[in-house]
């Protein structure tokens, strides 16, 4: 059963492109990178100046770039902006999955997971007012549910917009990632999977973000994807809330509750993000989720955490470590494992390979098999 | 190093021609000789307006008096900077050097040269410390999960099986260090226990709950990548653990393999004050199973 759970994990991939990580190089909230407040979809001007000057190794230009130069030519087409109000972004990312690799069952498979492109336009002393577009791909899965009509390949991914009443509060209105836990880049976490939070479970609503010295959280309430059947749709409301400590470290909350005609959905979670200097940092969430079928009332209690250590031994380069629990079924003894150490390299701005080796154990009372290894290869390359 | 011979050629007008700390030695004495013959009083009237911490008049002392003390300061940098150990900061030729540069501050006499020689002695001393090792011991507790094959072999042929155990591993570590890299080899008992389960198409065969206990030790190298000393590095792991699995009945026989097991992994490890965090993901190097621990220790 795990061992199925586990492959349909694998076969509905769902991303989400945040990296919460860099509270390593001390960014605590994203809205210092992203025109999302919690993360995720296009980054700012701001942003992609950082991941030219800090995240990115400076292997690929002339040792006559200077740092400045390097964040002028950060933006669209390496060129900096000549006006205020529109900015345009494209992102795409291919990946090779080799399950078993070097088995006797070794499969591989190439799958193209992003092409975006994304518009933003800004208005308004610190980007006031946002409208963010964001036009797609978005792969199909590869196990095909019968009677289930296929979703569009190519669909809006997000669109929203949002006014900043002050720079400490905003609201944001359209189609856009629930608010929830630790927006983590990794497309099969359970952290992601279990609450139902991650690539392709966008909702239209409207959320509330506010940020002060020491806190930051936000209100969601939401429809579902209007683009989805009526009956289909989840339907509810979320939060997340966190806490700087020590000026480093982010500790913090989230509660989602949704549901829709044929089951409802309620999760929380603990998180804590570490900043441990210089591109170091560790990242752990906890939680639990209740599904329950509403023709049946059957509930199923599920629980997974989340531990993601990262090391960044020169500029450029990241080591991590991705370790994951999942307890699908809180009455059954069984429960996963998944270990994945990787590495995260960015030779410039722009371009990002990643390479992630995932070992999953099933532990159980009377399970005891070979675990399962998948080798994920990325190639991520923006304009 | 190269900075700092250019520096010195540099300023080769004023230095004295290089030599081993002998010559270098004779030269400060005699200079300071000299300063004793010919500017006793501008030396007693300087150090005495230093030590009251009065205002200097750099115009009311020779040009002359100001060369031997830069003659001086240059000799000692000389001799500093020739030293393959991190001379403390107490030492007697780094307090002397340190009055030198005062003294030449307040006479106002080659200041831009006196602090770039101050600040790479400063970098030398530094870059000597960082290269030296010290011993570290560190005390842990990982929780460990293994796998290993065994063999289950009865009337009508042999079935794989794969052993799947966790438990805890509490240890200690020693490792010499210095600011870049570590070199440790660390032991730890490893208690743990766990259970086997057969293919049930061919055998039925599960046992749960069997105790797995032996020694789990490591050789390895590592890396500090941040100023907070968090490191990663690679170890070379050796188990030697016994675990009795009961035979089944009817001629079946368990054969457990070698209680031996090495490895290869990678190790990572975070500081948060003297405690620590660690992970280790660690691949037997002759069967296709694995190690994996999550930790936390203390070092001392």
């Amino acid at each position: 059963m795990n061992k199925l759970f586990f492959l349909l994990l694998i076969l509905f991939p769902a991303l989400s492109w945040a990296y919460p990580n860099y509270i390593g190089h001390s960014y605590t909230s994203c809205l210092n990178c992203h025109y999302n407040p919690f993360g995720n979809g296009p980054v700012n001007d701001y942003g992609r100046a950082v991941s030219a000057t800090l995240i990115s190794a400076r292997w690929l230009y002339p040792k006559t770039w200077t740092e400045e130069d390097l964040a002028e030519k950060s933006g669209f087409l390496f060129r900096k902006p000549k006006q205020d109000w529109f900015r345009t972004q494209v992102n795409y990312r291919r990946f090779r999955l080799t399950r078993n690799p070097g088995g006797k069952n070794q499969t591989e498979l190439w799958i193209t997971m992003q092409a975006d492109a994304r518009a933003i336009v800004k208005f308004g002393e610190n980007d006031r007012f946002i409208a963010v577009f964001n036009h797609g791909y978005a792969p199909a899965p590869l196990s095909k549910v019968s009677g289930v009509k296929d979703e569009d390949t190519w669909r809006s991914r997000e669109h929203y917009v949002g006014y900043k009443f002050t720079p400490k509060f905003g609201v944001y209105a359209g189609l856009m990632d629930k608010v929830y836990g630790i927006r983590v880049v990794e497309h099969i976490a359970f952290s992601r999977t279990f609450p139902q939070v991650a690539q392709n479970d966008q909702t239209h609503g409207v959320m509330a973000h506010f940020l002060t010295e020491n806190w930051e959280g936000g209100v969601h309430g939401f429809l579902g994807n209007l683009s989805q059947k009526e009956d289909l749709r989840m339907k509810g409301g979320s939060t997340m809330i966190e806490r700087t400590v020590g000026g480093l470290h982010r500790v913090g909350v989230s509660y989602l509750n949704s549901s829709n005609l044929y089951n409802s959905l309620q999760s929380y979670a603990v998180h804590a993000r570490l900043n441990l200097k210089e591109g170091s940092s560790v990242i752990a969430e906890a939680g639990q989720v209740s599904k329950t079928i509403t023709a049946t009332k059957e509930k199923i209690d599920s629980r997974y955490g989340l531990l993601q250590t990262y090391l960044r031994p020169i500029r450029g380069i990241y080591v991590f470590n991705n370790i994951e629990y999942a307890k699908a079924d809180l009455t059954d003894d069984n429960y996963i494992v998944r270990w994945g150490p990787g590495v995260q390299i960015f030779p410039a701005q722009r371009i990002e390979f990643r390479g992630d080796i995932y070992n999953t154990r099933v532990f159980g009372p009377e399970t005891s098999v070979p675990d399962s290894w998948t080798l994920l290869l990325q190639t991520h390359l923006w304009l | 190093m190269k900075k700092l011979i250019l520096l010195f050629i540099l300023m080769s007008s004023s230095f004295l021609s290089w030599g081993n700390e002998t010559n270098i030695v004779i030269e400060i004495k005699k200079n300071q000789k000299m300063i004793q013959t010919k500017f006793l009083k501008e030396e007693i009237k300087l150090k005495k307006l230093i030590k009251e911490s009065e205002t200097v008049d750099p115009e009311e002392f020779p040009v002359e008096y100001k060369k031997l003390n830069f003659k001086i300061f240059a000799s000692l940098s000389k001799i500093l900077v020739k030293s393959k150990t991190a001379v403390p900061e107490t030492s007697s030729q780094r307090r002397l050097f340190l009055i030198y540069r005062e003294k030449l501050s307040n006479l106002e006499y080659e200041e831009s040269k006196v602090e770039k020689v101050y600040d790479l002695i400063q970098i030398h001393f530094k870059n000597l410390e960082d290269k030296k090792y010290i011993g570290t011991f560190r005390l842990f507790i990982d929780y460990v999960s293994w796998q290993y094959n065994a063999i289950l072999k009865g009337p009508l042929g042999e079935y794989d099986l794969v052993v799947t155990n966790k438990g805890i591993c509490p240890g200690l570590s020693y490792s010499q260090e210095n600011k870049f890299f570590t070199f440790f080899a660390d032991a730890c008992y490893l208690f743990t226990s766990g259970g086997v389960s057969s293919d049930p198409s061919q055998v039925t065969y599960i046992q749960d709950n069997v105790l797995a206990t032996g020694v789990k030790t490591s050789l390895g190298l590592g890396y500090f990548v941040s100023s907070s000393r968090s490191e990663i590095g690679l170890k070379l792991p050796i188990i030697y653990a016994i675990q009795n699995l009961e035979n089944p009945p009817g001629g079946y026989e368990v054969k457990e393999g070698n209680n031996l097991l090495t490895m290869i992994g990678v190790y990572s490890r975070w500081p948060i004050g003297p405690y620590f965090f660690q992970t280790e993901f660690s691949k037997y190097l002759t069967q296709d199973q694995l190690l994996w621990s999550l930790g936390f220790g203390y070092k001392f």
